[in-house]
């Protein structure tokens, strides 16, 4: 991998974590049981437009840091991120565009996040129901937030994916 | 709001047997832990395990604050997860009110399942709270190591973590004063709807991003020009060691599985 790679999969894990932290109160829903906050999927999908790789790298990433502070329930629904992140990277990488790779995301996003939290107790209703479609609501208005984000950030940035075999 | 009034990862500071364990044989015993959890199948298997994670507490002098604290968030999860077992699990009716019927059978569920999850938290909870982010970190990249033979990149993802877990603050003061800037120019985040809140977040992300995005450039060139070239030939400054305290512990929890199993297979004979 590359260093820039690491470094912006750093940073947009960072991010990840930081968001639900600082803006829990300003942007957070708690039906329980279900618990989201608004834009915090907004890093692991910007990580799909850099390569594959960093869009796991972040979902694990996120995981990790939210079974540090937020604990075990959270990080796994967290770790979901990693597997729609490859999906929709992959799509982009060939020839997609970001907000096609979001649309065809969401049912992966929804239903991993459903079948995770069934280990911990949630029961089909609890998980499919509550949990897979507050999450596809989530995953829409968060989709939204990102694409604004990256027709802002893009002319600056000319955010692309990275050609790793070059 | 207040963003600097958040904790910044759970980490308690000591220097007690368990803070200074090797993290790769804490994350390792966390991880059995977890697997004896969903073992236990009655309440005298639940006996070794509360003994065990009390003694591990207890060594560890984190104040039960801290551990109540890892509790709290999950409540509401709690309390629905009793309420469901209770309510809607078929047994012996021992009360009811119109269609609503509580079961003895579902009572003991719902006592079981909640049992089970406060365990998970509290042992899942003790690890963060006495482990720092960098040494989970560290321990995160050995523990995967073995794996790099079938592809799995343990460098680049321990190194990614140790850069989101230094920025953090760096992003959160930065966070706050872009808030801050925009709140002047009369950006209002806290009322409104929840939509109305989310398209408020925008001119709050687009420059948080922007800069992250600067600085993630920036220190690319920096680690480059530093000679860095991926995790292959470097050296560490940091190493662990395994010592005499990591094999007690795993002494311990091996009695304590051994206890555990016993008790299972025997009551089902």
């Amino acid at each position: 991998m590359k260093a820039r790679e690491i470094t912006i999969g750093g940073l947009l894990t960072a991010l990840s974590i930081l968001i639900p932290l600082a803006f829990g109160g300003v942007l957070g829903i708690v039906i329980p049981p279900f618990s989201a906050t608004l834009a915090s999927h907004v890093p692991v999908m910007l990580a799909m437009l850099i390569s594959p790789s960093t869009a796991v790298f972040v979902g694990i990433g996120s995981a990790i840091g939210f079974l540090i502070k937020l604990g075990p329930i959270i990080a796994a629904r967290a770790a979901v991120h990693a597997a729609f992140g490859y999906v929709g990277a992959k799509m982009i990488q060939k020839g997609y565009s970001f907000p096609v790779a979001l649309a065809a995301i969401l049912p992966i996003h929804a239903v991993l996040e459903a079948v995770v939290v069934m280990p911990f107790g949630f029961d089909f209703y609890k998980a499919f129901v509550v949990i897979g479609i507050g999450t596809m609501i989530h995953h829409t208005i968060d989709s939204l937030i990102a694409i604004a984000v990256f027709y802002a950030l893009n002319p600056i940035l000319r955010l692309r994916p990275i050609n790793t075999r070059s | 709001m207040a963003i600097k009034d958040i904790t910044i990862g759970q980490y308690v500071p000591g220097e007690t047997p368990i803070h200074n364990m090797d993290p790769r044989v804490k994350i390792l015993l966390s991880i059995v832990f977890i697997i004896v959890l969903f073992i236990v199948k009655n309440y005298t298997g639940y006996v070794y395990v509360v003994l065990y994670i009390m003694a591990s507490v207890y060594i560890s002098k984190v104040h039960l604050s801290y551990i109540f604290k890892g509790l709290k968030p999950l409540l509401a999860i709690l309390f629905i997860t009793m309420a469901i077992n209770m309510f809607l699990t078929p047994g012996h009716t021992i009360w009811s009110y119109g269609s609503i019927r509580l079961t003895a059978e579902g009572l003991n569920l719902a006592i079981f399942m909640s049992i089970r999850l406060i365990l998970l938290i509290v042992g899942t909870s003790l690890l963060t709270l006495t482990t720092s982010p960098i040494m989970l970190t560290d321990g995160i990249e050995l523990i995967l190591s073995p794996f790099k033979r079938i592809g799995v990149p343990a460098h680049e993802l321990a190194m990614m973590m140790t850069i989101a877990l230094r920025f953090i603050p760096t992003l959160l003061d930065e966070a706050d004063k872009i808030m801050k800037a925009q709140m002047a120019r009369g950006a209002d985040f806290e009322s409104g709807n929840i939509i109305k809140r989310a398209k408020a977040m925008v001119p709050l992300l687009v420059p948080l991003f922007i800069n992250a995005f600067r600085r993630a450039d920036e220190l690319a060139m920096a680690m480059e020009a530093r000679c860095y070239r991926g995790g292959e030939n470097r050296t560490r400054m940091r190493q662990l060691r395994i010592e005499k305290r990591d094999y007690v512990a795993i002494i311990v929890t091996i009695v304590m599985i051994l206890l555990v199993v016993m008790d299972r297979f025997v009551v089902s004979l």
